[in-house]
């Protein structure tokens, strides 16, 4: 994207600030918390693409992934945790964002968010009930890029990945949202 | 009961195959000294699947993995033959190649620096005039395993000198496995999109015998009928279901038939799709049908494309598309490495539906498999209480039939697959 000398306009339009772009990770990763996925399906453009790569891959074509989901797969990974009994998400994970390191590359209409994200899960069984996998404090740290695309007067997601640390290692259950 | 301060017992009292009865103890999934006698008399002696020949395609090509706890290296070597070693030093016992994968003509160890060859050979010592006169590098070279088999591609390796041949060691399940690589038009499957990595907190027999299990998937894939359901098809097809509606999927999920092979081989078969073949379908798919058909007539087709599931004894699984091997770490601790396939010779979009269809059921994120793997957990918690002791595998016991070559037919539902998988453990273990 071509930029104006006003280091705040794109082209003559708002650029995405960096507390815009904080504001929207922010809120995207309460949304995945509070487990109000219903609203995080609409943070994502019609094309939005959600994808967690299990190694270095170009493109998530070239190699199988761990999350490659276009938006009808999106759809039917919150119907799966929330409409079914997925016995790998019952009980459910807990999960805790934090978000840091955001850097903007400002543009329009789309716009570059780069952080970094430690997600916390566990699996809790509730009291003293537990069996193997259940009760463990899990931590996945990512590297994570969210494409924004300017549309229909909001930013959306045309584009979140999430670079796992341990993408290309032998990894447990990683069927609740993140 | 037997008195829990002194566990002894028998191996062969493991797994109780008498008439009517079929009980296997739980112990074989906990104890640790069982686990230990398993790493030599199982995976020492069977044939064990290392790798895929299109994974190390060139010269100098290597990739690493086990046998049991056996670090291994698959090297091709220059003139293109591929060799087996033992992934350890000679000199002080230190993993010489520390990579998955890779591209190298020589292996050097990092703690001293003794350097192999593609081949094994050890071709230079630092500092070697200090060894005395006897020292001889030809007898220092990385200990190969005893024999190396490949069969169309897919490369196994054994321990063991007095091992059958590999196709004998196949058997009746030799037709199968032709089949599952028949669907390449090619005849050949490459293995060129990745993997899936997983690991859980259970027994590797568990992933084993549930790759053949025709019986778990109304329960603990239900929510995945359900996504069909609602859903469809669209997102990437599982398995040979036309339709989609859950009473129907419930009702296909009927059909079918599992089988036993001599050596531990299993299979669980779905039929064809119920709308059948049709090879005068438009488009990629009739594409790909046609193909094979032209290869190997219109009767062979109906022999070759229903799904089979093919567990090849210990702990190595061809199925939906995919290469699944079963890597014991613990008895209570296996990492799993999937990898789908792809077909030469189909056309790309039949190998991008088969793409599709994998993801959406396999791997840690997946729709399918993360389902499995919960109740491998939960099956490995109620074993501690062990007093129980047997865990049942009669289903089916008296509707299965013999159909020579030492192999057995049941209902799609039934344990026949697990049964012959527990004979060869059992065999294996009190030889």
């Amino acid at each position: 994207m071509k930029k104006t000398a006003h280091p705040e306009l794109v082209e003559g339009r708002a650029a995405l600030s960096k507390d815009e772009a904080e504001a929207f990770l922010y809120r995207e990763a309460r949304l995945l918390d509070e487990r109000r996925f219903d609203e995080w399906l609409m943070l994502f453009t019609a094309d939005g693409l959600y994808w967690v790569p299990a190694e270095d891959s170009p493109d998530p074509y070239a190699k199988v992934s761990l999350i490659h989901d276009d938006a009808l797969r999106r759809e039917e990974r919150v119907f799966r945790i929330t409409r079914t009994t997925a016995h790998s998400q019952d009980p459910a994970s807990r999960t805790l964002h934090l978000v840091s390191n955001v850097e903007v590359e400002a543009g329009w209409p789309e716009a570059v968010v780069r952080s970094n994200q430690i997600v916390t899960e566990i699996r809790a069984g509730g009291g003293n009930y537990r069996h193997y996998e259940l009760g463990e404090q899990r931590l996945l740290a990512a590297r994570c890029e969210h494409r924004l695309r300017h549309e229909s007067g909001a930013w959306r997601i045309a584009r979140k990945t999430m670079w796992l640390l341990n993408r290309d290692m032998p990894i447990g259950n990683l069927t609740f949202i993140f | 009961m037997r008195n829990r301060d002194e566990l002894r017992y028998d191996l062969d009292e493991l797994v109780i195959d008498a008439g009517d009865d079929f009980r296997v103890n739980g112990l074989m999934y906990t104890d640790p000294h069982i686990f230990e006698i398993e790493m030599e008399r199982i995976f020492g002696r069977s044939w064990v699947y290392v790798a895929h020949a299109s994974e190390i395609p060139n010269p100098f090509d290597f990739k690493t993995t086990t046998i049991g706890l056996r670090p291994v290296i698959v090297s091709r070597a220059e003139n293109g033959d591929i060799h087996v070693l033992l992934n350890r030093c000679r000199h002080r016992g230190s993993v010489v190649c520390r990579f998955e994968t890779g591209n190298a003509r020589f292996h050097s160890c990092r703690y001293h620096g003794w350097t192999y060859g593609a081949d094994g050979a050890l071709v230079s010592v630092p500092q070697e005039g200090a060894y005395p006169k006897s020292f001889d590098k030809s007898r220092l070279g990385l200990m190969p395993v005893a024999r190396v088999a490949n069969y169309r591609g897919l490369i196994f390796a054994t321990l063991a000198e007095d091992a059958p041949d590999f196709v004998s060691y196949l058997g009746a399940a030799k037709r199968f496995l032709d089949y599952q690589l028949d669907h390449s038009p090619a005849g050949e499957i490459v293995l060129n999109r990745g993997a899936h990595r997983t690991e859980y907190q259970g027994n590797w027999k568990f992933q084993i015998e549930n790759s053949t299990d025709g019986y778990h998937g109304n329960t603990v894939h239900e929510s995945f009928w359900k996504l069909m359901h609602e859903f469809g098809n669209r997102g990437g097809q599982h398995g040979n279901y036309a339709a989609t509606d859950i009473r129907k999927i419930l009702k296909r999920r009927e059909q079918g038939a599992v089988y036993g092979f001599e050596n531990g081989h299993a299979m669980l078969e779905y039929p064809l799709p119920e709308t059948g073949l049709d090879t005068k379908a438009p488009g990629p798919q009739g594409d790909y049908l046609r193909a094979l058909e032209a290869k190997h007539g219109r009767a062979a087709l109906d022999l070759i494309m229903p799904q089979y599931n093919l567990t090849i004894f210990p702990n190595v699984g061809i199925l939906l598309d995919q290469i699944r091997v079963v890597r014991p770490i613990a008895p209570d601790r296996t990492e799993v490495t999937i990898q789908l396939y792809d077909l030469a010779g189909a056309p790309e979009a039949v190998n991008r539906q088969r793409f599709e269809g994998y993801e959406r059921f396999f791997g840690p994120s997946s729709f399918g498999s993360p389902d499995d793997v919960e109740m491998f957990a939960i099956n490995q918690t109620g074993l501690q209480a062990k007093e129980v002791e047997w865990l049942v595998l009669t289903r089916g016991l008296e509707r299965e039939r013999a159909d020579g070559d030492g192999v057995r037919i049941g209902h799609v539902t039934d344990e026949t697959p697990q049964r012959a998988f527990h004979r060869a453990w059992k065999k294996a273990m009190a030889a």
